[in-house]
């Protein structure tokens, strides 16, 4: 069962394998509770959120759809966006460890225990950024990891809002195409 | 579906596969795309690119006790509805309400590939107070609750949960005799998680797990 692929291990958990559920928790825990910790800032709703993600993704495994995507890419979705509502919530906006993250992601000078632990698709999302000017590449990190809105992003930068939106729509779609050329295994 | 159309909604794709555009403006972005495969594509194109993004962010081992938390939370959760497909009942709808049924379920058989789903309807306090049946095509949803006292002949906003653990408003839904049914707007058929009505606070007052 710990050998399994990521999607028969989700199906098994969500089929109610209560060995397949562990196993799942396992092998992705650090990885959903990173997300939920970088978007939140504080280890205890971290906790609370990753938990959350995990029940989400029991509860709606059997949906899932290897077609659109990886397992991990829709679990780390599911944690994200989970984190977001929390901070939106929470009216809270916490930018430690979100820095922290992008600073490293931002400037693709990540240190070494980081480096050696991306595996080909983190490499290639990473080469992807790379290709996409730093101010850029930072509205779209700020947006697309923390959920931060254009006008957050223009206070944060110090920038005016409209120059806020165009880095964002701009570097997301530039993204985009050096993800095209350099496409992420499913 | 314009060529200018398409340019107004392809300028804000970004904002809306972000999830920071809302209000009047959302409403008006997703009524496009539910008629344009080509601005839904590019949406989706980008909203993949920033899940990939998530990858890149490093692992952190949570605090201890997590895995068992999680497990134990997973034991105490009733099995999802969705496994157990309930199969509707038309009799004892009002003659309107299962005419809505049969056109929504009908028009979505007709369509081979095209889903249909059903969920129970369960109350904040637990009890079973009707059904949601959700269609692809047409991409909507329809709420039988006849008999439950608090939502019979009243208008109830209407919230669903998506898979991807986003939240939508879909607006306000008027009951005739507890039923009604609603439009998906953009929101994709197969994304939908939940289904719930909300009371005059915001809170749930019934809600069903698809």
């Amino acid at each position: 069962m710990h050998d399994a692929a990521d999607d028969a291990l989700l199906a098994a958990m969500a089929a109610g394998d209560s060995e397949a559920a562990v196993a799942f928790v396992r092998r992705f825990q650090a990885r959903v509770f990173g997300v939920a910790h970088a978007v939140l800032g504080d280890r205890d709703r971290a906790d609370d959120v990753a938990q959350e993600a995990f029940v989400r993704a029991w509860r709606h495994g059997d949906s899932f759809d290897a077609r659109r995507g990886s397992v991990i890419s829709w679990l780390l979705a599911i944690t994200r966006n989970l984190a977001i509502d929390h901070l939106r919530a929470q009216r809270v906006r916490p930018t430690e460890p979100l820095d922290s993250v992008l600073a490293q992601v931002a400037s693709c000078d990540l240190d070494p225990a980081s480096a050696a632990a991306l595996d080909d698709d983190r490499r290639r999302v990473v080469a992807a950024l790379r290709a996409v000017p730093y101010e850029q590449r930072r509205a779209v990190l700020l947006a697309g990891l923390g959920g931060r809105t254009a006008l957050e992003i223009g206070e944060i930068e110090g920038i005016p809002l409209g120059t806020a939106k165009t880095r964002i729509r701009t570097g997301l779609r530039r993204v985009r195409d050096a993800m095209d050329e350099h496409p992420v295994d499913r | 579906v314009t060529a200018s159309a398409c340019d107004t909604v392809r300028a804000k794709a970004a904002d809306l596969a972000l999830d920071i555009v809302d209000g009047e403006e959302r409403a008006t972005l997703l009524a496009h795309l539910s008629t344009c495969p080509g601005c839904r594509d590019d949406v989706r194109g980008l909203g993949t690119v920033i899940d990939r993004l998530l990858l890149v962010v490093p692992p952190d081992e949570p605090p201890r006790g997590f895995e068992e938390r999680v497990l134990a939370r997973l034991a105490d959760q009733p099995r999802p509805l969705a496994r157990r497909r309930s199969r509707w009942v038309l009799a004892g709808l009002g003659a309107a309400a299962a005419l809505l049924v049969i056109a929504l379920v009908g028009a979505s058989l007709m369509r081979p590939g095209r889903e249909t789903r059903q969920a129970t309807m369960v109350s904040a306090k637990g009890e079973v107070v009707g059904e949601v049946t959700l269609t692809a095509h047409p991409a909507g949803i329809l709420i039988a609750v006849p008999g439950w006292t608090p939502a019979e002949n009243k208008p109830y906003d209407v919230r669903l949960q998506l898979r991807s653990g986003s939240q939508v408003e879909l607006g306000t839904l008027q009951l005739e005799a507890g039923y009604g049914g609603y439009g998906l707007g953009g929101v994709e058929p197969d994304q939908v998680a939940r289904v719930e009505l909300l009371g005059r606070s915001g809170e749930p007052i019934c809600g069903a797990d698809l």
